[in-house]
């Protein structure tokens, strides 16, 4: 049995909402009701208010069928990794997996939302795959990144010029200080370089010197990398 | 292509291989020993999986049609490289297509650099002037 709870339908981020919509877990009908596809979870509510909620990591895959030999209706057709329709069987054990019944590999629910307005179907599909992108693997989230992140290609935000200087730690601030005061840039004199612009670029630029902007300074980002190190180790 | 994350992923493992047979039909293994067969219309960089066309095949060998299918990364266990495509060349074309957005977006980046330098010029002349 699936448990219909008094859940009120999310609020924030919700990205389609299609009423007018059969809700089918397993093999159970709930009758129509309102679907909400919020970028925090998957919900519907019946006209009564009760209804459930799909979390995105536990939706292994969604898809549109229109294979009417399949089901007798075009639906939205959605499939979790754990079988939520038995519930009442060992109420104790909700979260925990399922390590004793290896033997039942039917371990997953379908559910099919089925909207009064076939053309319903694409828009859902959509907003259900936006939403998942949202919801990247906890697990998969391994180390190699935090080298991406190092190589300075991670998401952090970077800036160019003096705009970033109030951006800028304490930490920071001492750290670009020191920069300031350590590199002699050629042509400093006649006000061609040495500003931020020069400098934050070169610590913090997206490119770390990879790219050959400045062929005329080409020491400046190793230089910049060195003093860096320095100061790290004192 | 999306952000900057994303991209350091697919240039830097072997998803850029699936991205490269965006376009193409070839069946894809899932975790459950379920697999899809269709059309590949889009591997993000943490190879979730956008299909078209598809047929599933679930682990008791019960098929279903799908027109859009959508699968998390994690679920996937194989993805078939159809024989047609040489992956090294797949690849290698793959790699310089997202090389060249990249050279693009730094290619901006230096013309908005070279106007503000301009800038910032023209104002300590006028500043020095006064």
């Amino acid at each position: 049995m699936v448990v219909l709870t008094n859940l009120p339908p999310p609020t924030e981020g919700v990205r389609y909402t299609e009423k007018n919509t059969v809700a089918v877990v397993g093999e159970k009908n709930l009758g129509d009701g309102t679907l909400y596809i919020a970028e925090s979870c998957v919900a519907w509510t019946n006209p009564g208010g009760e209804g459930f909620n799909l979390q995105y990591p536990s939706i292994s895959l969604h898809a549109v069928s229109r294979d009417q030999t399949a089901f007798p209706q075009q639906c939205l057709y959605i499939m979790l990794d754990s079988d939520i329709t038995d519930k009442e069987s060992s109420p104790a054990d909700t979260g925990s997996g399922s390590e004793e019944d290896e033997e039942d590999k039917s371990d997953m629910t379908e559910v099919r939302f089925i909207p009064q307005d076939n053309t319903a179907l694409d828009p859902m599909f959509q907003a259900m795959s936006g939403c998942q992108m949202l919801h990247p693997d906890p697990e998969d989230l391994d180390s190699d990144e935090e080298g991406y992140e190092e190589d300075g290609c991670g998401d952090a935000e970077y800036y160019e010029d003096a705009e970033g200087f109030e951006h800028l730690t304490d930490e920071g601030r001492a750290t670009l200080a020191h920069l300031e005061s350590v590199i002699q840039v050629p042509g400093i004199q006649d006000g061609q370089a040495g500003d931020f612009s020069n400098t934050m670029g070169g610590v913090h630029s997206e490119q770390n010197g990879r790219d050959d902007e400045d062929p005329s300074q080409p020491a400046e980002p190793m230089e910049v990398g060195q003093f860096d190190d320095a100061d790290a180790e004192k | 292509m999306a952000s900057l994350r994303e991209r350091a992923i697919s240039q830097n493992t072997l998803v850029c291989l699936l991205q490269a047979i965006q376009g193409h039909e070839t069946t894809v293994e899932l975790r459950d020993e379920a697999s899809v067969f269709g059309l590949i219309v889009n591997v993000d960089a943490f190879m979730n999986t956008t299909m078209k066309y598809c047929t599933y095949t679930d682990h008791r060998g019960k098929t279903m049609q799908f027109d859009d299918f959508y699968v998390q990364g994690r679920n996937i266990r194989f993805v078939q490289i159809p024989d047609a495509v040489n992956m090294m060349e797949a690849i290698e074309h793959q790699l310089g297509s997202i090389e060249r957005r990249r050279t693009l977006h730094s290619q901006e980046r230096k013309k908005m650099m070279e106007i503000r330098e301009e800038r910032r010029r023209k104002r300590e002349a006028k500043s020095k002037k006064t």
